[in-house]
């Protein structure tokens, strides 16, 4: 199994060397390897969508959850615990948020749901508990609401705030 | 290259982050920031909506807010009390066009009826009910009839009370005929079935074994404290071939059949050959009064070998622990990981499938533990937890290979000699415990043979308590006979029983530990009170002391020793020159008695505590005591307490306090007066070594109090001043409370 390897070419050209079975955390990679019929060992893969920094990292995740199980795929039954990051994943994500961002695209892009849903789940508890106000400031948003408007949801919202 | 922000990201990563988010925190925040998100979250379809059945009424309002259309996932809530009703009524208009799970909790069963009949949607595959009903007949029917009508992927149904029939079955609701059927056949889709706290048994099984041959779907099963045979089992569950996921969480009063992994492995492998993911927590609660039927150890041990086969951890990797649970008394087997209620860390003897050893641990259950990593406990504090035969055992089992824990403290437990038994036999292996702790614990003669035989092999036992065991005469001898040759033992104490009189060591055991003392060059400190050790003991003793040079601490406390034994503990300590500490409070000793020990303190230059609390002391022998420690400059902490010493006896001592350099603490009562309390006042402004001064119990009042209290203006030296009267109108009165008030150091 080992050894076997392909090439990776980020949209700033260089290119990585990947185990194969790492690169195929990624269903778009497994895909592009299995239906389109190339060639492990000569062929570059290009992936126009992810820089170099950024590919460094998701090779970083992949190669350290390459054991992982896969992903249930109940989707019903999606539990929504959100303390469930591991120590390991927090602190791979302790970056800023233009790439933790990055890293999301690139997740949502090359289909690694469990990349996907960690990082996801990151900016989730970034949200939690914080106002509307807090979370401007969190994420650099302006607030374009009209007066009126703002009035307005206040009220669809009175509710739910009564408790 | 410009950075990304959270609102240009694609919506539909916006949706998933929403998926992690709770509804509360969607609608009132995120949905407040910015037009942007505004529009992503009214896009936003998978909203869970939680809501009080009490507040269906405002689901107009909530219809304002986010289209009912959108909501994929509704729990629907009860949080008033079943008695107080409140007017219900759900709008013909709602719809939940896109609805896909469904939980109802504690709804009334009128209510719940009414939602199960009119709520309106066909794209439903969940359903989770939790029933508060007695009544399960009555509120069956409509709900098989939901599940047949929504046909259904998943159902979960969970009751406060056992659900003791029907859960499978159905009766039709019109007509006389009542034809019952079976609700699972009728399920074509349903894939995932939980049930909680139902009897499985012939109420809903037919004796003849079902079919689901067009029931493919079927995939996953969870069954949580439902009580079943293994008849019944196999009767419900063989036909289900499908099957890939089965869950159980057991609670059982006996060993059956659940805690056997050949049982699982057969069955499993001939009749379920589809289950990947077997997930189980099994418990066993040993019933206390069924203690003598006592389960045979080398069985437990065998339960978990029986997960140990190449099936479960090379074929199927599922991995199985077994753990005893001290506190509950409860035998548990669980595959890792688990969810369970039961994710308790409490103290644990645990066996994983990785080896044979028992270990002691206290981490999460769930946590694959790395032994020689783990967080090494040094301390096993499992004091009052109502460990028996069983939960020594175990401990047994795991100090024969542990290597960290240094201090084992079993006080007040029901360990009984057998239970000591396997503790001592364990001792004569383990090699690291320092201090062992068996204080109450119905040990008795016989236990402590158990013991004497460990002690002779065990070269590390520094600390031993066994104090009120019920151990006599007998018991003390086996003891004084080991501890003869024994250069370990530091601390003993043999304590007597605070309430029973019978089974103390007596004179007879006093004169067995006072022969071991003439030869033992170890032993510091031996604990004796509480055990009717009179004057022959106490003689016994004080010949000792005139040979021994190692014990430095002999408490007598409580004992019946009268002046004559007094006496010749006091002539022994003008010899002795090694101990620091004698208690003899709550005695018998008289005024003569007394004279002796102020004779003996004229000349020891050695004894650092003395303790004659509760004795015949008065005015007289209170001067007495007062000339001897003028002249002596040893002891540091003497109690007088509880006597019968005046304000003679105490204008004595205060005299004495003026002269002596060595005195810290003095502990006097309890007919002190206020002539009393003013001679103790002008020792403290011209005393500068005392730091606790307790005057207990006294008949002292405002002036008296208010001396002492002027008293430690002058005196800085002073740390505690104890107050505590006999006059009711003084305790805790305000003038008590304004005086502590003015100095930190009264108490």
């Amino acid at each position: 199994m080992a050894g076997n390897k392909i090439k990776l070419q980020s949209n700033d050209g260089d290119t990585f060397d990947v185990d194969v079975e790492i690169a195929k955390q990624s269903a778009t990679i497994k895909t592009m390897l299995e239906d389109l019929g190339m060639s492990e060992e000569d062929d570059v893969i290009p992936l126009p969508n992810v820089n170099s920094a950024i590919l460094k990292k998701v090779i970083q995740w992949a190669t350290h959850h390459k054991d992982d199980p896969p992903p249930p795929e109940d989707d019903e039954n999606r539990e929504k615990n959100l303390s469930d990051i591991s120590s390991w994943d927090q602190d791979f994500l302790k970056v800023d948020q233009g790439t933790l961002f990055e890293l999301i695209l690139a997740a949502n892009y090359l289909d690694i749901k469990g990349l996907l849903d960690v990082t996801c789940k990151t900016v989730a508890n970034m949200i939690k508990g914080r106002t509307p106000e807090e979370i401007r400031r969190q994420f650099n948003i302006k607030n374009d609401f009209t007066p009126q408007e703002e009035e307005q949801i206040k009220k669809e919202n009175e509710w739910c705030e009564e408790k | 290259m410009e950075q990304i922000s959270l609102i240009n990201l694609p919506t539909e990563i916006i949706h998933h982050i929403l998926d992690y988010c709770d509804t509360k925190t969607i609608l009132l925040n995120i949905r407040c920031v910015c037009k942007t998100l505004n529009d992503i979250v009214n896009n936003y379809d998978r909203i869970p909506l939680i809501i009080d059945i009490n507040s269906m009424n405002n689901l107009e309002d909530i219809s304002h807010t986010i289209q009912l259309e959108q909501v994929t996932s509704l729990t629907i809530t009860n949080n008033i009390r079943p008695e107080e009703k409140l007017p219900f009524s759900l709008l013909d208009s709602l719809k939940f066009t896109r609805l896909r799970s469904l939980t109802i909790e504690r709804a009334r069963d009128e209510q719940l009826k009414y939602l199960l009949r009119s709520l309106n949607t066909n794209s439903l595959i969940s359903l989770s009910i939790e029933l508060n009903t007695h009544k399960f007949n009555q509120i069956w029917p409509t709900i098989s009839d939901a599940l047949i009508r929504w046909n259904l992927r998943a159902f979960s149904v969970n009751n406060t009370y056992l659900m003791k029939d029907r859960i499978l079955w159905s009766s039709s609701m019109h007509g006389s005929d009542r034809k019952k059927y079976l609700v699972l056949q009728k399920l074509q889709n349903l894939q995932t079935l939980v049930m909680q706290k139902c009897i499985i048994d012939e109420k809903i099984i037919p004796k003849r074994s079902c079919k689901f041959e067009s029931n493919l779907m079927f995939k996953c099963i969870i069954l949580i404290n439902c009580i079943f045979t293994c008849q019944h089992f196999e009767r419900l569950f063989f036909p289900i071939s499908s099957l890939r996921h089965l869950k159980l969480i057991c609670e059982s009063d006996e060993l059956n059949f659940i805690f056997h992994g050949s049982y699982w492995e057969r069955i499993i492998s001939t009749n379920l050959p589809h289950i990947d993911r077997f997930e189980f927590f099994f418990s066993y609660h040993q019933n206390l009064f069924k203690r003598d039927k006592n389960i045979d150890f080398d069985q437990l041990q065998s339960l978990i070998d029986e997960f140990r086969t190449p099936f479960w951890l090379d074929e199927k990797h599922w991995f199985a622990t077994y753990i005893y649970n001290f506190q509950a008394n409860m035998i548990c087997l669980y595959t890792t990981p688990i969810i369970t209620k039961n994710d308790q860390t409490s103290l644990r003897c645990e066996v994983s499938w990785t080896d044979e050893t028992f270990h002691l641990t206290k981490g999460s259950l769930n946590r694959l533990t790395d032994y020689d990593t783990n967080e090494t406990l040094t301390t096993l504090n499992l004091s009052n937890s109502s460990i028996v035969a069983m939960g020594a055992q175990h401990i047994a089992a795991a100090l024969k290979t542990d290597k960290t824990i240094t201090s084992l403290n079993l006080n007040f437990n029901d360990l009984g000699k057998c239970g000591l038994e396997y503790i001592a036999n364990a001792m004569r292996i383990n090699e690291t415990i320092i201090t062992l702790n068996l204080r109450h614990n119905f040990i008795q003669d016989e236990g402590i043979q158990h013991l004497i035989r460990a002690l002779k092999t065990n070269k590390k036992i520094k600390h031993l308590d066994l104090e009120w065991n019920k151990i006599s005469h007998v018991g003390s001898q086996y003891l004084a006979d080991m501890l003869t040759n024994n250069t370990t033992l530091i601390t003993l104490n043999l304590g007597g029983d605070e309430h029973l009189i019978e089974n103390r060591i007596g004179d007879v055991g006093a004169q067995h530990l006072a022969d071991m003392l003439t030869n033992n060059t170890t032993l510091t400190t031996l604990y004796l009170m509480r055990n009717q050790i009179g004057d022959h003991g106490a003689e016994c003793l004080a010949d000792a002391l005139k040979i021994n040079s190692t014990l430095t601490t002999l408490d007598l406390f409580w004992s019946d020793i009268g002046s004559l034994g007094a006496q010749q503990l006091a002539a022994a300590l003008e010899k002795n020159s090694t101990l620091l500490t004698l208690d003899l409070g709550y005695s018998r000793i008289e005024p003569i008695g007394i004279q002796h020990l102020g004779a003996m303190l004229k000349k020891n230059k050695t004894l650092t505590n003395l303790n004659l609390e509760c004795n015949k002391i008065e005015d007289n022998e209170a001067k007495y005591l007062a000339a001897s420690l003028i002249e002596n400059s040893t002891l540091i902490s003497l109690n007088l307490g509880y006597n019968q010493i005046g304000d003679v006896g105490a204008e004595h001592l205060a005299n004495m306090l003026t002269k002596n350099k060595t005195l810290t603490a003095l502990h006097l009562g309890r007919q002190i007066g206020d002539v009393g309390a003013q001679h103790l006042a002008v020792a403290l402004r011209n005393n500068s070594r005392l730091t606790t001064l307790i005057v207990e119990s006294n008949t002292f009042g405002i002036i008296g109090t208010q001396d002492l209290v002027d008293a430690l203006r002058h005196n800085s030296t002073l740390e505690e001043l104890y107050m505590f009267y006999r006059n009711e109108n003084l305790r805790d009165s305000t003038i008590q409370k304004q005086m502590i008030a003015q100095d930190h150091r009264i108490k």
